[in-house]
């Protein structure tokens, strides 16, 4: 494994700029930590740094402190990676290092969240009966062939994306609405969607580093993702200006 | 396949499907019901481009400064073993 010093110790590192070796997977990766390999190491740090943070911000109240948990775990992770046994992947060991660095942080400064509060977060949001969308959007009873039937979609989702090309790519302005609802979404909802639809983290690994059951992590993505995708139809105010679907389409005609 | 009155197991199974997380037989039962339903496969479609959207939020790495900080430590924890 080239062992590569870096050219200067303030030069920045980005996730597309610098991608965590991968040729021979994680094992490789692991060895050239192991080696004290540096570029691999501000590599991963570079992919899954954000992602850490907001683990660490589950327990603690700032994104100053969360950054000195995750910063202190990184060490930690250094430190123990001879430890490291594989049974889980290298992302679920380290998030489950930030977490633990986090309650303890949190347990020792009074004025963070307890660290129970994660967990009566996801109690109360699976709890919640309220209706992920709109129960007026669906049907609610048999008047006809398919979307007639009840529970199918009323009034469907529809394109939200400014301008007609097929793949058009978000307007800076909703991009920045989007950030903000993301972050009005409920605290188990929100770190869910952020790291599954965000940091692009496997379902596996978002389960293993909050501890939640696949089934109850996908209620809260789904639940998450209904939410803010009503946030923006809201915002741009879609029941105005969207064309019809093909269905929506037939049945005007019949 | 489909729903409670407020679409509760609809938009859970569709949201396990367009994260490709369904078993293989009941991923097939849903493409084949999208290729019959307009509402279903408006529904796959505007997870597919909130998906894609939310990829475009991500989250900016760590500040050269912090990154500095961290290599010092990692120099620091080489040079103690």
């Amino acid at each position: 494994m080239n062992r590569l010093a870096i050219q200067s110790a303030t030069s920045s590192v980005s996730p597309t700029m610098a991608p965590v070796p991968s040729p021979s997977g994680e094992a490789g990766l692991l060895t050239a930590l192991r080696a004290g390999d540096e570029q691999a190491f501000l590599g991963l740090v570079g992919k899954l740094h954000s992602g850490l943070i907001r683990v660490a911000m589950l327990y603690v109240r700032t994104h100053d402190v969360a950054e000195e948990v995750v910063q202190e775990s990184w060490i930690a992770v250094l430190e123990g990676l001879h430890r490291f046994e594989g049974r889980s992947s290298l992302k679920t060991w380290i998030s489950h290092i930030v977490a633990n660095q986090a309650r303890t942080r949190a347990v020792r400064e009074a004025r963070c969240l307890p660290f129970s509060s994660f967990d009566e977060s996801v109690a109360r949001e699976l709890a919640d009966t309220a209706p992920s969308v709109a129960p007026e959007r669906f049907t609610r009873s048999g008047d006809g062939e398919g979307h007639g039937r009840a529970g199918h979609w009323a009034d469907p989702p529809r394109d939200w994306r400014r301008g007609s090309a097929e793949g058009a790519l978000l307007d800076a302005e909703t991009l920045r609405f989007l950030e903000v609802a993301l972050d009005t979404l409920p605290p188990a909802q929100k770190i869910v969607v952020t790291l599954r639809d965000v940091e692009g983290w496997e379902s596996e690994e978002v389960c293993n580093a909050l501890g939640l059951s696949e089934t109850n992590q996908r209620v809260l993505l789904h639940r998450g993702r209904a939410r803010l995708r009503a946030m923006l139809e809201r915002h741009l105010g879609h029941h105005r200006s969207c064309t019809p679907t093909r269905s929506a389409t037939r049945s005007a005609r019949s | 396949m489909h729903t409670d009155p407020f679409g509760h197991s609809l938009g859970t199974l569709l949201t396990g499907y367009v994260d490709g997380e369904l078993p293989a037989a009941l991923s097939r039962a849903v493409s084949g019901h999208l290729r019959e339903c307009d509402s279903c496969g408006a529904e796959v479609a505007s997870l597919i481009r909130l998906k894609s959207a939310l990829r475009a939020v991500r989250s900016p790495p760590p500040s050269a400064t912090a990154q500095a900080r961290l290599v010092e430590r990692l120099r620091a924890a080489r040079l103690g073993r």
